[in-house]
């Protein structure tokens, strides 16, 4: 990969957009907020009904009449996409393509990718945040809950090398 | 005294509020972009230990944002307490990050480096990003089954500086050190299995980074020296205390929205407030006066009186959040929300304006068809309170 800052140097960059979080808006960074997010927009241009009905764990997002995709989370997401975007067309990294190892299909890689994702997102909401909203913004701020998922986290991918090396490797 | 930081966005005009998050959000989004996140391929790296650079980055990350979080804690810049940190579930935690983790396996990604992905054209970055669209909303439609497990173990606000009862500024030097250790291992590792998976190696510690680091751990020794020698390091920052109001049907949406988003504070005679009927979720003031400055959770608090015109108790400005009252107090919320018909319905029929109506109506129904049963948590300060949802009987006010 060309260009990529030394690994130190951008975990110092980091470490300052999180310290920029903490001391403007006062909490930290997220991403998977989003996805819930769209994710009961989504289900309610659905099943509108569903998302209302009583112990619905979807119904606050739209109790207030407001618009749920108004949310900070909602423009995060939109800025980090835009600063990927940005910083990986100047870096010429930017390209329409699967990436995948040596020794695996597009498709298959894309279907782990897929079901990786699913996974994610249903971690994700039991966690109550993911590897930006949990790990790094808790971990910073010395929380033992973000601790203890930072931990599960590396715990839980190292388990699954074995079963996907051929992916890789 | 009041802290220059954080400044918390609500101060800005309601239009405003997205362009904080934007911009933070570019910023993120640039430094995982450069750390190369963007691409599967190197994140996978990790977990075979030939490149570990999301150790590094992720590590170096969190030394940083500890050591300005200490510093300017310890020179009065920072109010720390003001700060959102996540509540603590235990048991939740432990297997949400796990199976967080091996999805980050398999798919190569996490949630927030999947947008990054997306946004440098790689097809399985976008493809993961929907996945963790659709797994929250499985996960969001098993929830209320399984929501004694959600709801386990709950710690509250926890963090290591209160559970070991060391300070902020040395814990957060005690990591950049270790860190720092950690990483020439890292460092070392990658060389044996790039060798052995014959793959590339991970980047190393240059002279540019060794200083860069070292310069983090000169801020952590300072925010140590600072914080036994400034008087500002050592003394509680008292709030930013906000007194605004709100009015029991605004009161009524955001206990129906979120009934924990808030913390309700009862300031009526302690026998009133024990003996008879109170906002749901309201604590009473004589049971929670001796903890008012650990009861901040990132939430504001509301106070009410019988007639909302008592003044506030001095010791609740112990409290680290802002301060709302509820205007007309208790009997304002009866008038509003509990009264038959509540006075609010009538006068927005009055006005024609028959969406209003409705709403409010809902809100009525929401709360007089519940058993109003309020725990107070007393017992525990700082814990999180599991609330008995009152009995919808409508649809709620969507």
């Amino acid at each position: 990969m060309k260009n990529l800052w030394n690994p130190y140097l951008a975990g110092i960059a980091l470490g300052m957009a999180l310290l920029l979080s903490y001391i403007v808006v006062g909490h930290g960074l997220g991403a998977s907020g989003a996805a819930s997010i769209i994710g009961a927009v989504g289900l309610k241009s659905i099943a509108p009904g569903y998302v209302a009905a009583k112990g619905s764990s979807f119904a606050h997002y739209f109790a207030d009449n407001s618009n749920a995709m108004n949310s900070w989370l909602i423009f995060m997401a939109i800025g980090i996409f835009a600063g990927g975007m940005i910083s990986s067309v100047l870096g010429g990294r930017n390209k329409l393509e699967v990436v995948r190892g040596a020794h695996t299909t597009d498709t298959r890689r894309l279907i782990l990718a897929l079901a990786g994702g699913v996974i994610m997102g249903i971690g994700a909401r039991i966690g109550r945040g993911c590897t930006s909203s949990q790990a790094l913004s808790g971990g910073a701020l010395f929380s033992v809950g973000s601790w203890i998922f930072m931990l599960s986290l590396f715990a839980g991918a190292y388990a699954m090398t074995y079963f996907v090396r051929r992916e890789w490797l | 005294m009041s802290t220059l930081f954080p400044i918390i966005s609500s101060s800005l005009p309601p239009a405003m509020e997205f362009v904080p998050a934007l911009f933070i959000g570019l910023c993120f989004g640039i430094a995982l972009e450069v750390a190369g996140f963007g691409n599967s391929k190197i994140l996978a790296g990790q977990f075979y230990f030939y490149d570990m650079r999301v150790f590094k980055v992720m590590f170096t990350a969190i030394i940083t944002a500890a050591a300005g979080v200490a510093i300017l804690t310890a020179t009065g810049l920072l109010d720390m307490d003001l700060l959102y940190i996540p509540d603590t579930f235990i048991v939740p935690l432990l297997v949400g990050g796990f199976i967080l983790g091996m999805g980050f396996m398999i798919s190569a990604y996490c949630p927030g480096t999947s947008l990054v992905g997306a946004a440098s054209g790689k097809w399985d970055g976008f493809v993961t990003f929907i996945g963790v669209i659709i797994g929250s909303v499985i996960f969001g439609m098993v929830q209320p089954g399984v929501s004694s497990f959600y709801e386990s173990t709950a710690k509250g606000i926890l963090t290591f500086p209160k559970l070991l009862g060391v300070p902020f500024t040395v814990l957060a030097l005690i990591l950049t050190v270790a860190a720092f250790f950690a990483f020439l291992g890292a460092d070392k590792l990658e060389g044996i299995f790039a060798r052995k998976f014959n793959m590339p190696e991970g980047v190393k510690m240059t002279a540019g980074a060794r200083k860069a680091l070292a310069a983090v751990f000169v801020v952590g020794i300072l925010a140590v020296v600072f914080q036994y020698t400034l008087p500002a390091g050592r003394q509680v920052q008292a709030s930013r205390q906000i007194t605004s109001h709100i009015t029991p049907v605004e009161l009524a949406r955001m206990l129906i929205e979120d009934p924990r988003a808030l913390n309700i504070v009862d300031i009526r005679e302690p026998k009133i407030c024990k003996g008879g009927d109170r906002i749901p979720q309201a604590v009473c003031f004589n049971d929670i006066r001796d903890n008012i400055e650990f009861m901040y959770k990132g939430k504001p608090m509301v106070v009410y009186s019988q007639d909302g015109k008592k003044n506030l108790p001095a010791e609740l400005f112990k409290y680290k959040g802002r301060i709302t009252t509820l205007e007309g107090g208790y009997d304002g919320w009866n008038v509003a929300v509990i009264g038959k018909p509540p006075q609010a319905y009538q006068a927005v029929l009055n006005a024609s304006n028959r969406e209003d109506g409705k709403t409010i109506a809902a809100i009525h129904a929401y709360f007089t068809g519940a058993k109003m049963e309020v725990r107070s948590e007393t017992d525990k300060p700082g814990a999180a309170v599991i609330i008995n949802k009152p009995k919808k009987r409508s649809g709620g006010c969507s």
